[in-house]
């Protein structure tokens, strides 16, 4: 799969269930900002690791939002004890998607070392409700309308992630714009 | 941390009862020996409010999430948790302007402590300097508490800045 068809995907039933989609730093902010800005997402520009933690807390404060959270291997990796969170504290509508192509995209390629860890089986371990992968868009799709219908706790989706797409421009909002807008859509329903 | 640096404290009741009359809605963190009455209190009494972090980048990561949404929470931590949230601090906290209060236990005060606490507790100060991060430290008279309290939250928010209330060694007790 590639990112496009991987975020067109994401921001087609997030528009269609009302998720709140936050995106960690690198490639996955810029493709959720490219595939069409909408209010109830959250681009993280820095703080590489955080996203998960992130959209915890978002989940906790609004309980009656569903919440996927976007982040690449590195960030995962960086992040892992973000995840044991997410499980200890179970959000009921909660999906952490991983892409998964094994190297640092936008410093230059340089290969991370997920290829040694089964981040599935790291989220089962963590308290997670359910852990799988997808390799296909309507896959996706799938499993995060099952994570949604099911509403019983988080669930961690891996993506294996072709290399060689291009690259979209960086997130045209500052971070206190990316602050306004998403608060501001909070405080509107 | 067991040095005591105060000649009277403030009791963790009384600050937990004028954090919630001023409006915080989560205290998320990870416990230092300086926050044990506290974290058992809130623990016994309001478990909900309570959130436990694994480090404590997390925890301001997880503030930011719940401050997005119109919660008020309230990062805890001893200052070594300090050095570990620095990237928290300056790229996401600072730069998204989020008004999180910190309260930060202030092991290795004046470097009279543990060495592995002293380099950080010489260095906490100049740390938050570096980073713009305003920083108070709480008093130790209970009748100067809340609006003590009332100037840091505000200074918060008027700034739209994290601040750090720091807490000498015995500054919080039973």
């Amino acid at each position: 799969m590639n990112r496009r068809d991987i975020f067109s995907a994401i921001r087609g039933v997030a528009n269609e269930h009302g998720f709140v989609v936050v995106a960690g730093n690198g490639l996955q902010a810029r493709f959720l900002y490219d595939v069409g800005d909408r209010p109830l997402n959250f681009y993280m520009l820095g703080s590489m690791g955080l996203a998960p933690s992130v959209s915890l807390g978002i989940a906790m404060g609004r309980p009656d939002l569903p919440v996927i959270v976007v982040e690449g291997d590195g960030n995962a990796l960086m992040g892992m004890g973000s995840m044991a969170m997410v499980g200890s504290q179970r959000p009921a509508r909660f999906v952490h998607i991983v892409l998964d192509n094994s190297v640092y995209e936008t410093t230059g390629g340089q290969p991370t070392i997920s290829p040694a860890v089964r981040f599935t089986e790291i989220a089962t371990g963590s308290g997670y409700q359910r852990a799988c992968e997808a390799t296909t868009p309507e896959e996706l799709v799938a499993l995060i309308e099952q994570a949604l219908e099911a509403a019983a706790g988080p669930v961690f989706i891996r993506v294996p992630l072709e290399l060689g797409e291009g690259r979209p421009a960086r997130v045209p909002y500052t971070p206190p714009e990316v602050t306004t807008n998403f608060t501001g859509a909070m405080s509107q329903g | 941390m067991s040095m005591q640096a105060v000649t009277s404290s403030v009791r963790a009741r009384d600050l937990l009862d004028t954090l919630a009359a001023l409006g915080q809605t989560h205290l998320v963190g990870v416990p230092d020996s300086e926050f044990k009455t506290l974290i058992n209190t809130i623990l016994e009494e309001r478990a909900s409010a309570y959130i436990p972090a694994v480090r404590e980048d997390h925890a301001i990561a997880v503030a930011a999430g719940l401050y997005l949404t119109g919660k008020k929470p309230l990062v805890f931590m001893e200052n070594s948790g300090l050095g570990t949230s620095c990237d928290a601090l300056t790229s996401l906290a600072k730069v998204y302007r989020l008004p999180i209060p910190m309260l930060v236990a202030w092991a290795g005060y004046k470097g009279e402590d543990v060495p592995h606490h002293n380099v950080m507790g010489l260095g906490t100060e100049a740390l938050l300097d570096a980073f713009q991060v305003p920083w108070f430290v709480m008093p130790t008279d209970v009748s100067e508490l809340k609006p003590f309290l009332e100037n840091v939250f505000d200074t918060a928010y008027r700034l739209q800045t994290p601040v750090a209330i720091l807490v000498l060694p015995g500054g919080i007790t039973k």
